[in-house]
């Protein structure tokens, strides 16, 4: 693993070993600001509609101890998807399928119509559509896991993982590592070649 | 830390381009400053700090910020309760003398620590059924009674019980098998400088009769605060309070709570000119928004009322001459007391041109909302 801190920008690409040329590289990181620094935007977060105890002893289940804060709203998360996903294409033209971590949903929050394009794939886990992808012979396909909290009752850790698998796209994924402006909020903490494709 | 070394967080609201095209009235809150204000004042004080939620619920704000409210979140409704359960495991604490038995049935149920603010509420709790464990309870006391200035200015409010009253509220709750963790008191908004020598002195003098019927250590004391928000300027009080509290933080573990000393500052109004007048040779805005969405700005419980002067953003291009008189700034209902500002003499404004009012981080809820079936104000947060 080579430790890089908040960007690779030193990174050169001999520093991953040879097996970065084989097309499968995993970027992580934490997010660490919002991605859009002062920005303003509504506050659309609705209660739910609790009036009885039991109600109240059900919502309480979700409690658990995190000190990650909440750096973005649903509707914030999904935009700098799409910024992710502009950007990726710009540095990655090669790419055919984006693979996002997609877990429960805010009824309330329409999904961009970037992130419905014929060529992502919103999935709970990815992991094992992007294999079953891979293994039928797919290749230049980007995979991004990621637990960024939106509320408080997420778990997560804004945790941003991500996996390009593709030669041709390999070269690419590193500058939109070091240089793709949406990614200027992630603290990249590892850049590695992956062994197995 | 001391207060004169803690610098105050500042915000040019009126730099920010997006001001002009926000939906108004509206309030626009920064997290930032919440919790730079919340860190501040907590290490002003040195003690532990809970946050008062009334002063401003806005859900998403909570969200942004909760992760640093540590030391607890003072509920008042169920409608608070409803913002907090669920999004965080630090200390929730139900207080208000209005408790019914479905807000403290669901404040147990949902884990939080209650505050009883009477006897008939250590009645309530006994005749209540839950399968919930109930935690450690606080009592509040009558800041009035505690400092033995029933009637006189001040502290004279309708809240919380007597000392009698709290000894045998310990002695009832003890019979249920409830312990008592602490004791709540506040003496109300900016009392600050004023009652907090006389709380601390007081609530010191009465620790040992509650421990006494306790038969154990008291574990908290929360001491209210009344921090007003620009509690930086009583730098001075703070470091002889801070002197006051020692013997007190050595026997227990000390609490304060604040609402507009965090909020107040976090927070801007905005409103947009719909148009300009002259009534009786005197200048007149009239806005969008006023007494209805923001309805401290009116100071209709001020007799002497001191005027706020927003900062004007320009969105009108034209360049009208500067202002001849002073302007009165009007909100949009139909009440004479919507008076929500003014603009000096040379100020240059329009109508479309949007007036930002600083400090109404805290309490932006406090206002007369029904009237003229006017919309509420539109809710804001900086990224």
């Amino acid at each position: 693993m080579t430790a890089i801190g908040m960007r690779p920008l030193a990174l050169k690409n001999s520093e991953l070993g040879p097996e970065w040329q084989l097309g499968s590289l995993r970027m992580t990181g934490r997010l660490f600001r919002s991605p859009f620094p002062g920005q303003v935007y509504k506050s659309n977060l609705l209660m739910g509609p609790l009036t009885r105890p039991h109600e109240y002893a059900a919502v309480a289940e979700l409690e658990h101890v995190s000190a990650t804060p909440v750096l973005v709203s649903p509707w914030q998360r999904d935009a700098w998807f799409v910024e992710l996903l502009v950007s990726a294409r710009q540095y990655m033209p090669t790419l055919s399928l984006t693979v996002f971590r997609m877990g429960g949903r805010n009824p309330r929050v329409q999904l961009p119509r970037e992130l419905l394009d014929e060529s992502v794939l919103l999935a709970h886990d990815p992991r094992p559509v992007v294999a079953r992808t891979l293994a039928s012979g797919r290749t230049e396909v980007m995979e991004i896991w990621q637990d960024i909290r939106t509320d408080g009752m997420d778990r997560g850790e804004n945790t941003v993982v991500v996996t390009i698998h593709g030669p041709r796209s390999a070269p690419g994924f590193i500058e939109f590592v070091r240089q793709g402006r949406p990614l200027a909020a992630v603290e990249v903490r590892s850049l590695v070649p992956l062994m197995e494709a | 830390m001391t207060v004169d070394t803690i610098e105050a967080p500042s915000v040019d609201w009126g730099s920010s381009a997006q001001i002009g095209i926000l939906d108004t009235p509206c309030y626009v809150f920064d997290p930032k400053l919440v919790l730079a204000q919340y860190s501040a004042l907590k290490s002003a004080l040195g003690t532990r700090l809970t946050v008062s939620l009334k002063a401003n619920p806005n859900l998403d704000l909570f969200v942004r910020c909760s992760h640093a409210f540590v030391d607890g979140v003072e509920l008042a409704s169920i409608g608070e309760l409803n913002t907090v359960v669920g999004r965080i495991t630090h200390p929730k604490i139900v207080n208000t003398p209005a408790m019914s038995p479905n807000l403290m049935a669901a404040a147990i149920a949902s884990r939080a620590t209650l505050v009883f603010d009477s006897l008939q509420q250590v009645e309530m709790f006994s005749s209540l059924e839950t399968r919930t464990p109930k935690l450690p309870a606080i009592l509040r006391l009558s800041a009035a009674e505690l400092t033995e200035n029933p009637g006189g200015i001040g502290p004279g409010d309708h809240f919380g019980m007597d000392r009698c009253d709290a000894l045998e509220a310990i002695r009832r709750l003890i019979r249920v098998g409830l312990r008592v963790r602490g004791l709540h008191v506040f003496a109300g908004s900016n009392t600050f400088a004023t009652w907090s020598p006389l709380i601390v002195e007081s609530m010191t003098r009465f620790l040992p009769s509650v421990e006494a019927a306790l038969g154990s250590p008291l574990e908290l004391v929360n001491l209210g605060g009344g921090f007003p928000d620009d509690w930086r300027s009583l730098t001075k009080q703070f470091a002889q309070y801070r002197y006051d509290l020692e013997p007190l933080t050595r026997r227990t573990q000390v609490y304060h709570e604040a609402g507009r000393a965090i909020f107040g500052p976090a927070g801007c109004f905005v409103t947009k000119i719909l148009a300009l007048k002259s009534v009786n040779g005197r200048p007149v805005a009239v806005c969008d928004g006023g007494l209805a969405q923001c309805f401290l700005l009116a100071q209709t419980e001020s007799v002497i009322k001191r005027r706020i002067r927003p900062h004007v953003f320009r969105v009108n291009e034209s360049t009208p001459p500067p202002l001849s008189k002073r302007l009165q700034v009007v909100g949009s209902t139909c009440s004479r007391a919507d008076i929500i500002g003014e603009l000096d003499p040379g100020t240059v404004v329009a109508p479309d041109d949007r007036l930002i009012f600083e400090g109404c981080g805290a309490y932006a809820t406090y206002s007369p909302l029904s009237f003229l079936s006017l919309a509420p104000p539109n809710h804001y947060l900086i990224s």
